[in-house]
């Protein structure tokens, strides 16, 4: 029999918005046509009185002052038992993403770093509720043998057109041949139905189970779990509440068990097959912070440098600072900021220095140099300081170039995809006109020798 | 079921939690309600009030003086060794129930709860006052 609460295929999902800002309103734009809103000023008294028919999902805006959100979590965990409960707050908000969860939150969406997640999240469980839709997640191609009978479809993402076209389907295998064109495309990550990606971890893990006859992790989930670990590294610094010394300790703890992650999945092979292995899909902060540290390092290692954990250090923490930044102004290309835009952006590696040490994190003297020079270029193009050639440590010069080098390859929309060997060139061929010079033409010879 | 006349005392820092459980054992029927932000504050009240308190609904974790602090002090005052008290505490706490049970709880309630959850507390925590009465 239907309870109140079941919708079918044609119906709307029921969303309630308590405290409705329009943070909320950009995160809930996607799935718009699909829901049928219930609002509900954000006090006390309001939340006493439950709505009727229960919710599917409750989305949660900033507490206005003098209400406390955690008082609001337990008031809407208990009187929506099992309904998924989000909260949507601004990014430099005084939260703790842990005590938000603890008090009942089911996820916590940090705008605007968390834009990403939080579309994807909200598309899913429209989905899932619907029982209709996709949406989908991307797995590394090096998790699929070839040969492989596949018990889900794959697809293929196509950025310029942003569509998703079916690849191969379940039942068949992907050849040798087929994977091979992948890879030399640089096409490192195919695309799984959300629905189907339970069929996917069956599979991985059985092959893992096969070849080390122990479950480790495929590398789907090992970039899963590293991207999630930079998000909470990142919900952490970048809130704005005090922080002891104790949580500073476990904060540089942290991320250097993510550098050392980083770091141990590099032993052995090509670096181009690492890159592969290593980037992080996805066009947000985290991923980009976990790409730079990862490119970093492995150039880094390439060239025989001793610092690689500081550089991979400095590569996480480089942009913690943009918290500070006006959202609008990050989300901005450089060429569309004003002048007075592009000052407030630049602060942005001040503020990255500050943010270590309000948050009372011990780090080498050398990671402080390296965020302090990350965007100062070889022809003394860049900022702070408008430093020029070896007045720039090379750990700097490097963190920079995996910076731009990542920029290059990341996969977005309405851009075509550009293979590694290719970017480095181009960073290369830049360096021959003096006003594109950002790097030593040496370091990126260098670089470019290990692809 | 207890008499719906009876005095109720309820204890939690956090404002909208008060509320909460207020409304709830409204909506069953209950009508005496006395509010106390923290174990210090109910404290007070518990030995002050006259006619006494016949049932304590307390928070687990809160600031300054914990649901564990109270009920220790309720416990050890011999006026209020049989005094109904239902703890609420979150799921994290869950292992140390034993601990309150050990100090003498009457029972305890998890969070999120609803008002079936603590009906049924309320009516097992009766039950077993009848049964002691009996025996």
């Amino acid at each position: 029999m239907a309870t109140e609460n079941q919708s079918t295929e044609n119906e709307k999902i029921c969303v309630l918005i308590v405290g409705r800002t329009p943070a909320v309103d950009d995160g809930i734009k996607g799935i718009l046509p699909i829901v049928d809103i219930k609002e509900m000023p954000m006090n006390i008294d309001a939340l006493l009185d439950p709505v009727e028919p229960m919710p599917s999902i409750i989305i949660c805006g900033m507490p206005p002052e003098g209400v406390n959100i955690n008082e609001v979590a337990q008031l809407l965990s208990s009187q929506y038992l099992g309904v998924t409960n989000l909260l949507v707050c601004d990014v430099a908000a005084k939260l703790h993403r842990d005590s938000l969860l603890k008090n009942g939150f089911s996820e916590v969406f940090m705008l605007p770093l968390d834009k990403v997640y939080l579309t994807q999240y909200l598309a899913e469980k429209a989905a899932s509720i619907r029982k209709k839709g996709k949406v989908y997640k991307s797995v590394k191609t090096g998790d699929i043998d070839p040969g492989d009978d596949l018990e889900f479809d794959t697809f293929l993402y196509l950025p310029l057109n942003n569509k998703h076209v079916p690849y191969t389907s379940a039942g068949a295998a992907i050849p040798q041949k087929k994977l091979d064109k992948l890879k030399s495309t640089v096409i490192s990550n195919l695309y799984v139905s959300a629905n189907q990606m339970n069929k996917f971890y069956e599979y991985s893990a059985k092959k893992l189970k096969s070849v080390q006859g122990d479950t480790t992790l495929s590398e789907t989930e090992r970039t899963e779990k590293l991207r999630n670990a930079v998000r909470n590294l990142f919900g952490t610094m970048f809130s704005e509440l005090a922080d002891s010394t104790e949580s500073g300790k476990a904060i540089v703890t942290e991320g250097q068990n993510i550098v050392k992650n980083l770091i141990n999945a590099k032993a052995g092979g090509k670096i181009y097959e690492k890159i592969l292995l290593l980037s992080v899909d996805g066009n947000d902060l985290y991923s980009h912070s976990a790409n730079v540290s990862s490119y970093a390092a492995l150039f880094a290692l390439g060239l025989g440098l001793a610092n690689v954990e500081d550089i991979a250090l400095a590569g996480l923490l480089h942009d913690v600072g943009l918290s500070r930044v006006n959202p609008a102004i990050v989300a901005k290309e450089e060429s569309q900021r004003t002048p007075v835009e592009q000052v407030a952006y630049q602060n942005h590696v001040d503020y990255s220095l500050e943010k270590i040490i309000e948050k009372k994190l011990v780090v080498s003297d050398l990671v402080r140099k390296i965020i302090l020079q990350h965007h100062e270029y070889f022809n003394g193009s860049g900022y702070p300081k408008k430093l020029v050639g070896a007045r720039i440590c090379v750990e700097a010069q490097i963190l920079a170039l995996a910076d731009r080098f990542d920029e290059l390859i990341t996969v977005s929309e309405g851009k075509a995809r550009i293979k590694p060997i290719d970017a480095m060139k181009k960073i290369l061929a830049d360096t021959e006109v003096s006003s594109k010079a950002q790097f030593d033409q040496k370091l990126v010879k260098h670089v470019l020798e290990l692809f | 079921m207890f008499d719906l006349g009876i005095k109720i005392l309820v204890v939690d820092d956090m404002f909208a939690m008060r509320k909460l459980v207020t409304k709830v054992c409204k909506e069953i029927g209950f009508k005496d309600f006395t509010e106390a932000a923290d174990g210090a504050i109910a404290w007070q009240l518990i030995q002050e009030s006259k006619p006494p308190f016949d049932l304590i609904i307390s928070d687990w974790n809160m600031p300054n003086s914990s649901g564990l602090d109270l009920l220790k002090r309720v416990r050890a005052d011999s006026r209020f060794k049989t005094l109904p008290f239902l703890m609420v505490t979150a799921e994290a706490e869950q292992s140390q129930v034993a601990q309150a049970i050990k100090l003498g709880v009457s029972n305890y309630m998890i969070k999120p709860f609803t008002s079936e959850g603590l009906k049924d507390k309320l009516e097992a925590i009766h039950k077993k006052i009848q049964s002691a009465k009996a025996a």
